[in-house]
């Protein structure tokens, strides 16, 4: 097995050796100058919160972090500025791919429609849509893996768990008891 | 002796058929998430935190259950290292060296077999070693003031980074990001609300554990969207596992190797700031130096499997002793684990020994446990887990994305916490790329009320004097320790790091 793509770095080393050290990656200054910003902005709003009033008033603390994340972040503008470019990576293949972006509209529809649409629909249509997209396999593949995995984790979470997720427009409640009530309605 | 009064006590807890069901299923996933290259251990036990709550499991059962899911993902993390020369995770990384060319010759099995009884012994010595050195510890914080914990937690920050940060600049930020996180929400001493923008939503302040979920485990679902973990398994050779039990001369040559890696794993866990990965290489190239006298290390000897395993696995057990003792996370899973306890209400540090002791003692029996299973599971189900690294990410990812929802969902019961978990995610995802480390953020949104409430408890005792934080020799001998803890790195971890690179390097190894 050999390493896969080097100049592919997935950042999964988390703070630890990893990356490039001596080379700025494509949209890394965009993205560190828009934490000095973020950063600055965070420094007005904590300076809102109670000015210099004195040292243990609630916007002191604030004041000093984001104060800290103001400094560091422009040592990180400043040093990523000087480093060469990665040759090798572009901003849409190696940052900020398609279907990321794709992914995390499909996480935020879901976490919208959660409560209008219910919990089981807007979990298929995510399983489905999520699967068809990333495998890129047969419908029918799609539609029995998808609806497989839903079943197993409503089975899980719904009735042995017994966690509530909102029913929405399916009648859940009036589902379960109608199966309660075929295994003999004990309880 | 008192200690074993208590551990039997420990034992009694951690031994009904539920928490016996939780541990193994905990070492089962966990073994499972290690195995996975990418998934380390505290995004295992991110990935898994909602499970525990939706279970609705008390404090004890909730750590068992996740302290084994970290204990398995250490022993799991060997097994793609050994079989693919992919690290399952970071502390692995070592294992590749001569783990893969012992499989290439035919003796994947006698590997993986010998990497678990190393583990094994690793984890079971560093479990004593917690059980002795914990309560000593503990009775040096009960001396702690105000004043003195803040410099505790300080200590944290500073030796966070520590050898294993590339870039000072982007570890100060990220902590200073999370203290900032941990600001959010009506402040408890005046009732000013902080960094709220006007959402009602934010005035109660942040639940990290939607914060942890959406950092670890959903910036982890991105990136294996990306790619290319799943590039590992296109082109999947069938590895012979070959014979399973290692000949006893086998063990015999490496038991001094264990014992040695044992120790210094330990301590490279104890020591903030160090944590697995530093365990497992400073193991290796112990051993490497001490007894590698006819270079065979790095073509496929036992011993330079069993240092780094039993490295790691003993430091995983050390990074405890601070958790538990001190309530100051000394690595990324550790600061997962705490922000469990804290979110089932019981706060770690000193008193925690005297008044939660059903949970401290329930937990170290459950390591035990977890410990022996992990040791019986992994030599026969070896060939299960290797089954496992062939599942195609893409389909398993929207899965695990609905579960960390399904589970977020279920403990708060708020789509606005789903909508802030996605948040988190994609800047957890971003940060990576840029290697701006997570682990500094989580230990700052959980230890930065404690850490200002300390601080202006300490200043208001004393009357508005900020000299009072340097008053007791306890909080300078903390000052000074977290300036060393600081500084050193800063002159020494450059080397160490690039020496880890080169070592990994040499084989070609490294994906990161």
């Amino acid at each position: 097995m050999t390493t896969p793509e080097p100049e592919h770095h997935d950042g999964t080393s988390d703070a630890t050796p990893g990356g490039y050290e001596s080379n700025r990656r494509a949209g890394e200054l965009g993205f560190a100058v828009i934490m000095l910003i973020a950063s600055v902005g965070l420094l007005w709003n904590a300076y809102g919160i109670s000015g210099f009033e004195a040292l243990s008033a609630p916007g002191a603390i604030p004041m000093a972090t984001t104060l800290v994340m103001s400094i560091s972040a422009l040592i990180v503008v400043v040093r990523t500025a000087s480093l060469p470019r990665v040759t090798t990576e572009t901003l849409a293949k190696d940052i900020l791919p398609i279907v990321v972006i794709l992914f995390v509209c499909l996480l935020i529809g879901y976490a919208v429609l959660l409560r209008p649409l219910g919990f089981l629909p807007t979990s298929a249509l995510f399983l489905i849509i999520g699967i068809k997209l990333l495998s890129k396999r047969s419908w029918r593949f799609t539609l029995t893996v998808s609806l497989g995995s839903l079943l197993a984790i409503w089975l899980i979470f719904r009735i042995v768990f017994t966690v509530l997720m909102p029913a929405g427009i399916v009648p859940e409640a009036e589902f379960i008891q109608f199966f309660r009530d075929l295994s003999g309605g004990a309880n | 002796m008192e200690t074993f009064a208590s551990l039997a006590d420990g034992f009694a807890i951690a031994l009904t058929w539920q928490n016996i069901l939780l541990a193994l299923l905990g070492c089962f996933l966990g073994t499972i998430m290690g195995a996975l290259p990418g998934l380390g251990p505290s995004n295992g036990v991110a990935i898994l935190i909602p499970l525990a709550f939706t279970l609705g499991l008390g404090a004890t059962p909730s750590l068992i259950l996740l302290t084994s899911v970290y204990y398995g993902a250490m022993y799991g993390g060997r097994i793609s290292s050994i079989l693919l020369n992919i690290p399952g995770d970071e502390p692995a990384m070592m294992t590749c060296l001569d783990g893969y060319p012992m499989a290439q010759k035919g003796m994947a099995g006698q590997a993986l077999s010998l990497s678990g009884i190393a583990s094994f012994v690793g984890a079971f010595f560093a479990t004593w070693g917690l059980i002795f050195l914990a309560p000593q510890l503990v009775k040096i914080a009960l001396l702690f003031g105000p004043a003195e914990y803040f410099a505790l937690f300080a200590l944290a920050f500073m030796t966070l980074g520590g050898v294993s940060s590339t870039n000072q600049a982007k570890s100060a930020f990220a902590a200073a990001l999370g203290l900032g996180l941990a600001m959010i929400g009506v402040d408890t001493q005046t009732g000013v609300p902080r960094f709220t923008f006007g959402e009602v939503h934010l005035y109660d302040g942040l639940d990290f554990l939607v914060a942890i979920v959406g950092l670890f485990a959903l910036s982890e679902v991105f990136i294996f969207l990306e790619k290319r973990h799943g590039a590992a398994d296109a082109d999947k050779k069938k590895v012979k596992v070959g014979r399973l039990t290692p000949p006893w001369s086998m063990i015999k040559q490496t038991t001094p190797t264990m014992l040695r890696s044992t120790g210094l794993g330990f301590l490279a866990g104890v020591l903030p700031g160090a944590g697995a990965s530093l365990g497992s290489f400073i193991s290796y190239s112990m051993e490497k130096r001490l007894v590698d006298k006819d270079k065979t290390f790095g073509t496929g000897d036992p011993r330079g499997i069993a240092a780094p395993e039993a490295g790691n696995n003993a430091a995983a057990g050390g990074a405890l002793v601070p958790m538990l003792a001190l309530g100051v996370p000394g690595s990324g899973t550790t600061a997962v684990l705490l922000a469990v306890l804290l979110s089932l209400n019981i706060t770690p540090g000193p008193l925690l020994f005297s008044q939660n002791p059903d949970v401290v003692w329930g937990l170290i029996a459950a390591l035990f446990i977890a410990n022996f299973m992990l040791l019986a599971m992994n030599i026969p189900m070896v060939g299960l887990f290797t089954r496992v690294l062939m599942v195609p990410p893409r389909i398993l990812m929207p899965v695990v994305a609905m579960v960390s929802f399904v589970g977020i969902y279920g403990i708060s019961g708020s789509s606005f916490d789903l909508l802030v978990m996605i948040g988190f995610g994609i800047m957890g995802w971003v940060l990576r790329k840029l290697d701006v480390p997570l682990v500094p953020i989580i230990l700052g949104t959980l230890l930065g009320n404690t850490m200002e409430n300390n601080l202006r408890r300490a200043i208001t005792i004393s009357n508005g004097d900020w000299m009072t934080l340097i008053d007791s020799p306890l909080s300078i001998g903390l000052w000074v320790i977290a300036i060393i803890g600081f500084i050193l790195p800063l002159v020494i971890g450059r080397r160490v790091k690039a020496q880890m690179h080169a070592k990994a390097g040499e084989e070609g190894t490294i994906s990161d």
